[in-house]
C-alpha cells in the first residue's frame, strides 16, 4: 500500500528518542510514492533548533515538522533484509493548513523565490567549503555505493549548513539519461541530479577534505535553479512556490 | 472574443446524451445557477481537456519513476542513503 503525501508515520528505532516521539511526514508526490521504494518526507520532532522555526510548522500535538530535515528512506514493504525501513505505523496526517505551512517552509529552505525570480539570485558560497557543506557544491559520500563514492549536491542554505553542519543533498548520477525536470543535467549533461532522492546528512557522511572533492565541484546558478525546479515536481511544491511569489 | 481578449472559436458539434444534462447542473462545475448552456459546455470542454492533459502527464511521470526504480545504482543508493541519514543523527 503506497504511502500518501501528507500522512505522518512513526520513525522507529531512533537512538536516544522515546518511542513514538519522532515522525515522518510524507512529502514526495503520490505518483512517486506509488512506484518508488524510497519515499521522501520531513522529520517530525518534539523540539527544533531556534533558527529552524522559519522552515518548520508546529503540529496540533505540539511536535514540529521541519523542512530542514527532509529524508529519503525505504518504504516499509520495500526494505531489504538487514536494512529495515525506519517508517513505522501511521500517526495520522497533516491538516491542509499544516501541510501548506510545511511546504512554505520547504520553499524558503530551498531558496525557491530567489532562484525563480526574474533575475535569479542566491547566496553563493561563503566561507571554507571544507569546514561546512556549501550550497551549490558537490561532495562525495563517505559510504561507497556500488563500489564508488558517489557525489551529492548541497541544496540547503549556507547559514543552516554552517550553524548545524548538516546539509540537505541530492545524489547525482551518470546512469539516468531521462531528459525531464526531475533529473536536471549538470556539468554539461555529464551527470544528472536525482531530485526525488533529496535527503539530509550529518557532518560525518560527506567527505569535506579538499583532496576528496570531485572535479568539477560546483554547480552554476542555472543548474541549481533547474535542481529546485525538479524538487518542486517530485515533492509537489508548485502551489507553494506560487504562494511565495504572490 | 472571450474574457481577457482570448479568441474563441465557434463550432457546431453533437452533444452526447449524457452530457446534455450538464447545463442543468452548473453548480457541479462551480458556476452559478442560471449560467447559460454555452458557458457550461465551454467550461466542460476546458475541464475535460485539462484532465486529459494531466492524466497523460501523470502516466508519463509514473513510467519515468518506474524506469528509475529499476536502475541498479539507484537501488543500492537508496539503501545507502538511508543508512547515512539515520546514523548521522539528523532525526
Amino acid at each position: 500500500m503506497p504511502l500518501l503525501r501528507g500522512t505522518i508515520h512513526e520513525l522507529t528505532d531512533v537512538p536516544d528518542a522515546s518511542p513514538g516521539s519522532r515522525g515522518f511526514a510524507v512529502l514526495t508526490n503520490n505518483r512517486w510514492n506509488a512506484v518508488m521504494t524510497a519515499i521522501g518526507g520531513a522529520v517530525v520532532r518534539p523540539e527544533i533548533l531556534p533558527f529552524e522555526t522559519s522552515y518548520s510548522v508546529q503540529l496540533r500535538d505540539g511536535r514540529f515538522a521541519t523542512a530542514a530535515r527532509v529524508l529519503s528512506v525505504r518504504a516499509p514493504d520495500a526494505a531489504p533484509p538487514g536494512d529495515p525501513s525506519p517508517i513505522g505505523p501511521s500517526q495520522g496526517s497533516l491538516t491542509d493548513e499544516e501541510l501548506a505551512a510545511l511546504e512554505d517552509g520547504f520553499v524558503r529552505f530551498l531558496q525557491i523565490p530567489m532562484l525563480l525570480s526574474t533575475i535569479p539570485t542566491a547566496r553563493r558560497p561563503v566561507g571554507d567549503a571544507t569546514t561546512s557543506p556549501i550550497w551549490g557544491e558537490l561532495y562525495r559520500g563517505r559510504e561507497p555505493i556500488a563500489g564508488a563514492r558517489k557525489r551529492f549536491l548541497v541544496v540547503s542554505p549556507n547559514a543552516w549548513n554552517q550553524a548545524t553542519k548538516i546539509a540537505s543533498v541530492v545524489r547525482t548520477t551518470a546512469q539516468t539519461k531521462a531528459d525531464v525536470a526531475q533529473f536536471p543535467p549538470i556539468h554539461g549533461r555529464r551527470a544528472r541530479a536525482c531530485c526525488g532522492d533529496l535527503s539530509t546528512f550529518g557532518p560525518s557522511e560527506l567527505l569535506m577534505a579538499r583532496r576528496d572533492r570531485p572535479d568539477p565541484a560546483t554547480c552554476t546558478l542555472k543548474e541549481m535553479t533547474a535542481v529546485v525546479r525538479g524538487i518542486m515536481v517530485t515533492h509537489d511544491l508548485a502551489d507553494a512556490a506560487r504562494r511565495a511569489a504572490t | 472574443m472571450g474574457k481577457g481578449g482570448v479568441v474563441l472559436k465557434r463550432v457546431s458539434l453533437s452533444i452526447p446524451e449524457d452530457v446534455q444534462q450538464a447545463p442543468r447542473h452548473p453548480d457541479y462545475l462551480g458556476l452559478p445557477q442560471g449560467t447559460s448552456q454555452s458557458k457550461v459546455l465551454e467550461n466542460l470542454l476546458l475541464i475535460g481537456w485539462r484532465t486529459v492533459k494531466r492524466q497523460r502527464a501523470e502516466a508519463q511521470e509514473l513510467a519515468l519513476y518506474a524506469a528509475y526504480e529499476k536502475d541498479p545504482e539507484r537501488i543500492a543508493a537508496s539503501t545507502s542513503t538511508q543508512r547515512m541519514t539515520l546514523r548521522s543523527g539528523v532525526v
